[in-house]
């Protein structure tokens, strides 16, 4: 049984046809082999023996009957027993012609002798019946004769029987091995008929596979559609452009797969696109297309993912900002493709614009602000190095803004701001550069202005003087015909000029300079400035250290009233330098003023004043005199300045009403309100003002009244020109006829010659002071005495 | 013309053996004189005694024809036995049981003498039969005129010596 399924096994292994042909023949030779075992079992029946047996006892029956007629007949020779005789051979005739084939022929041994015999015996009766007369004794001999010959049929009949027996159970064995045989054969077909069986379940099973298999195949082709289709509709959903880009390996560009966007961006169908790349790239704005075509360059060369930013235009004419994304492969054929996507970033652009523009750029003007100037300023100074150019950097202040501001209110001060501008940027080319640094200040760059000094500063010259007329104009504040001028200072630069703070120091100078020339006007920064800026770095640690350490002294100028009596004195600080000894306040006070030094220079000058008050106090002769000291603009702002002056005198016990202090009248340029306040405090504590330069500045007369001063000052300039100068005499004369209609003594400064001193006493100035009646000293010095 | 003369040429061998073909065909001969009774025949109303004179009266038909014994074959006449149980009342039954001189007997159904011409043979050659031979009536089957008749079934029917016809009755 395990041998059978092995070799079922085997047959199901082997190729369908093959195993088909061998069942086949097999099942072929097996009917064949069925077919020739039937044949055999029919001509295997034992027909002839059993006819031939049958025959031998019909013709063993004749005999007897024949032998029982010979016997009653040859006891009683009755016609009746003869006839029956006679009956009984013509059967036995019969019989034995019928029967003779049944014997003859060898077919058993003594046969033929016996059918002879038979024959004979047959014969021999005949014969004596035929004879006439049948006796009794004629036929006696045949009684024996019959009996005899039946005798041996009888013999012979078992013989047949016997042997035909034999026949039977040889072919009865014979009959069997057929029917085992054919067993064989019926269970072999039957077992290849399950051969065959297995064969079909087995082709069937592999056409259920193969539908299986061609399901699943469907269903993959299904399943990959679908997801193609997901993908696709993924892709053409998805905002912006999604691409396959390649850069074949002869240069040229294709995108072999796009997503739907893509003729909404760039106006080209996908399929164009697969045939030539560079309709796409063409859609580009021009001066994007090299930079992006760049990019992929690199890219490509660098296998780096490219990114890029560029515009495109439309089909429907709206220029958008792209951001595009993609990573490159290389592929075998030297070719490159990459896969990416872009989409549309205009949105964020303009925002990024906006935030640029807050960061770049003043809100109020849309200038450029200190930071974008800044930029443009280190990248001008790089190209003007490579281009040996010269450019030139000015700063503009505009003179009387803050009173504008303090005075119309910030609307009218920003609508200014916004026109002035305005008109800056209409002086100047495209390339040039307008910034506001904040407040009213602006700054002007202007660029490549020549190779060489010579050339460059006349253009700068000019482009300052264009602004100057443009800023001078009449500006319409709401209606309100508002005038302005500005202070221009203009330094030139080139690549030597390394720092940007330096330039913009520089321009502020020159820009300070022409303040200090009148304002409305401009100037130059040149060397002799630069070394006066380096010399007053020098100067200014110099002072901080002087402050520390006490460098710094008090001379007095007496003051004298109508009858040359002295009245008092002005402290003058005066410096004692280290190394270069004595330096005028002309030198460093305006460099105390810059620096903010002038804060605590001008406390200690109060507080020595203070002190020098308080000892004269201590002597008959000099306990009446006041001592002027000059307070400057930044101090008396300080916010403590009051405070300072309160504890100073407590400190010292100096006598309030002794002490004058000297304000300019530029101190009543800003917060007048504020001013008059302090004033009118200190006035309290009995501190008294004098108002020094007058004449020199904007006072308002208005405010001249309100203030709180009891003096004064004609500025020198007035006084030393008050007799050649017929406009200075009548400065003069109208400050004196002030001072006395406001109730406000006046004083001259500056007196130097006896014929000034005469005028003014003509003319009603009742006190002095000059080089007339003494040089600021040390110390004190009246009528020889010295006071220290 | 000529066709006809030609199978009138090459149809004469057959019409000489018209009267011994395989087919029983009728033929006129003197009809024999004896009338001793030779067969009985069983009805269900009684019994009809037939001899020789009075079977062949009922027509003479002849056939050649081979038998299953060697030396036996030959021509033979009679009347035909549908013939014969037709006259005795017989024709209707289902089969007749045939019985011999001998003890010998054997059922021959109603099919075989509606299908075939089966003959009650009274003579060979022309000659009556002598008990030797079979006679006086022997059972002829027309066995060479079909195939099927050769069958050894039909060997036990060939009944001669016969004594008597009785009707059965399934």
């Amino acid at each position: 049984m395990s041998t059978l399924i092995t070799i079922l096994r085997r047959l199901l292994r082997l190729p369908f046809h093959v195993a088909s042909a061998i069942v086949l023949l097999v099942a072929v030779a097996g009917i064949h082999q069925l077919w020739d075992n039937v044949s055999r079992i029919e001509s295997a029946l034992p027909l002839d023996s059993l006819y031939r047996e049958r025959d031998l006892s019909a013709m063993l029956q004749d005999l007897s009957r024949l032998e029982k007629a010979v016997a009653l007949a040859q006891i009683q020779p009755s016609p009746a027993n003869l006839e029956a005789l006679h009956f009984a051979l013509d059967v036995a005739f019969l019989r034995h012609a019928d029967k003779v084939a049944a014997y003859r022929g060898g077919i058993i041994a003594g046969s033929d002798v016996f059918a002879t015999d038979l024959e004979k015996a047959l014969n021999q009766l005949d014969m004596t019946l035929q004879a006439r007369p049948v006796t009794r004794a004629t036929l006696a001999p045949h009684v024996a004769r019959i009996e005899e010959v039946r005798q041996r049929l009888k013999v012979l009949s078992d013989a047949v029987f016997q042997r035909s027996m034999e026949q039977a159970s040889a072919q009865r064995s014979e009959l069997r091995s057929l029917q085992s045989s054919t067993s064989a054969m019926i269970f072999l077909l039957g077992a290849f008929g399950l051969g065959l069986v297995a064969l079909l379940l087995r082709q069937q099973s592999i056409i259920r596979a193969l539908e299986c298999r061609d399901r699943e195949l469907q269903d993959s082709e299904r399943a990959e559609r679908e997801l193609r289709e997901r993908q696709e509709r993924i892709a053409d959903n998805v905002p912006g452009v999604i691409f396959q880009l390649r850069l074949e390996a002869d240069g040229k560009l294709v995108f072999p797969y796009t997503s739907k966007g893509l003729a909404k961006f760039f106006g080209v169908t996908p399929e164009a696109a697969a045939e030539d790349g560079s309709r796409v790239l063409d859609a580009l704005i021009a001066e994007d297309r090299g930079r992006v075509r760049r990019a992929l360059q690199r890219s490509a060369e660098s296998l780096q993912p490219w990114t890029s930013e560029c515009r495109v235009q439309r089909p429907d004419g709206r220029i958008v900002w792209l951001s595009s994304f993609a990573t490159p492969q290389r592929k075998p054929d030297g070719a490159v493709l990459w896969h990416g996507h872009c989409h549309d970033i205009t949105r964020y652009k303009a925002a990024e614009e906006e935030i640029r523009n807050l960061a770049f750029f003043d809100p109020l003007t849309g200038l450029p602000n200190r930071r974008l100037l800044t930029d443009r300023l280190s990248h001008a100074l790089a190209t003007h190095g490579r281009n040996r150019q010269h450019g030139a950097l000015l700063f503009i202040d505009l003179d009387n803004f803050k009173t504008l501001n303090d005075t119309q209110g910030h609307q009218y001060g920003d609508q200014l701001l916004c026109q002035v501008a305005a008109r800056l940027s209409a002086c100047v080319r495209e390339a040039d550069t307008v910034a506001r640094l904040g407040g009213d200040e602006f700054v002007v760059m202007l660029e490549e202005l020549g190779t060489d000094v010579a050339s460059a500063l006349p253009r700068a010259e000019t482009a300052g003087e264009k602004i100057l007329a443009a800023l001078n104009g009449a500006y319409l504040l709401n209606g309100q015909e508002v005038h302005s001028t500005p202070s221009i200072g203009i330094t030139l630069f080139d690549a030597r000029d390394s720092r940007v703070d330096e330039l913009l120091k520089r321009a502020d100078l020159a820009m300070y300079e022409a303040k200090e020339a009148g304002r409305n006007t401009l100037r130059f920064f040149d060397p002799v400035m630069q070394a006066t800026v380096e010399a007053s770095s020098a100067l200014e640690s110099d002072l901080r250290r002087s402050l520390r350490e006490g460098g710094f002294a008090l001379h007095y100028q007496p003051q004298l009233d109508r009858d040359g009596n002295p009245t008092g004195a002005e402290a003058l600080v005066r410096w004692l330098h280290p190394e270069k000894g004595m330096i005028s306040p002309a030198d460093f006070i305006p460099l105390a003023e810059r620096t903010g030094l002038i804060v605590p220079l001008g406390n200690w000058v109060l507080e020595a004043a203070c002190r020098q008050l308080a000892a004269w106090q201590q002597d008959a002769h000099t306990a009446s005199l006041s001592l002027a000291v000059n307070v400057s603009v930044r101090q008396f702002r300080h916010p403590d300045f009051v405070e300072e002056v309160e504890g100073v005198i407590r400190r010292t016990g100096a006598n309030p009403a002794r002490l004058k202090l000297e304000l300019t009248e530029s101190l009543l340029l800003d917060d007048v309100e504020e001013i008059i306040s302090k004033m009118t405090r200190l006035r309290q504590l009995g501190v008294c003002f004098s108002l020094d330069d007058f004449g020199t500045g904007y006072s308002s007369l208005a405010y001249l009244k309100r203030l709180p001063i009891d003096q004064l000052k004609i500025d020198r300039s007035f006084v030393r020109d008050v007799l050649t100068d017929p406009n200075d005499a009548v400065i003069a004369r109208t400050i004196i006829a002030l001072g006395h209609s406001l109730g406000l003594n006046v004083l001259a400064e500056g007196v130097e010659t006896e014929a000034q001193h005469r005028f003014l006493l003509e003319h009603g100035c009742h006190h002095f002071q000059g080089f007339l009646f003494g040089r600021p000293r040390p110390v004190w010095r009246e009528a020889g005495v010295v006071v220290v | 013309m000529l066709v006809f003369v030609l199978l009138a040429i090459l149809l004469l061998p057959v019409w000489a053996a018209a009267g011994a073909g395989p087919v029983p065909v009728r033929v006129d001969l003197p009809l024999s004189k004896d009338d001793r009774s030779v067969l009985v025949v069983q009805t269900g109303a009684g019994e009809h005694s037939f001899s020789l004179a009075q079977l062949e009266a009922l027509g003479l038909y002849r056939v050649s024809t081979s038998t299953f014994w060697p030396g036996d074959e030959g021509v033979f006449e009679g009347p035909l036995l549908a013939d014969v149980l037709k006259a005795a009342g017989l024709d209707d039954v289902a089969e007749v049981r045939v019985s011999a001189l001998d003890g010998f007997t054997q059922q021959i159904a109603r099919e075989d003498w509606t299908r075939w011409p089966v003959m009650l043979a009274t003579r060979k050659k022309g000659q009556p039969m002598t008990t030797r031979n079979k006679g006086p009536i022997r059972i002829v089957y027309p066995r060479d005129m079909d195939p099927q008749l050769a069958d050894a079934r039909y060997r036990l029917r060939w009944v001669w010596l016969v004594k008597q016809i009785e009707g059965v009755s399934r």
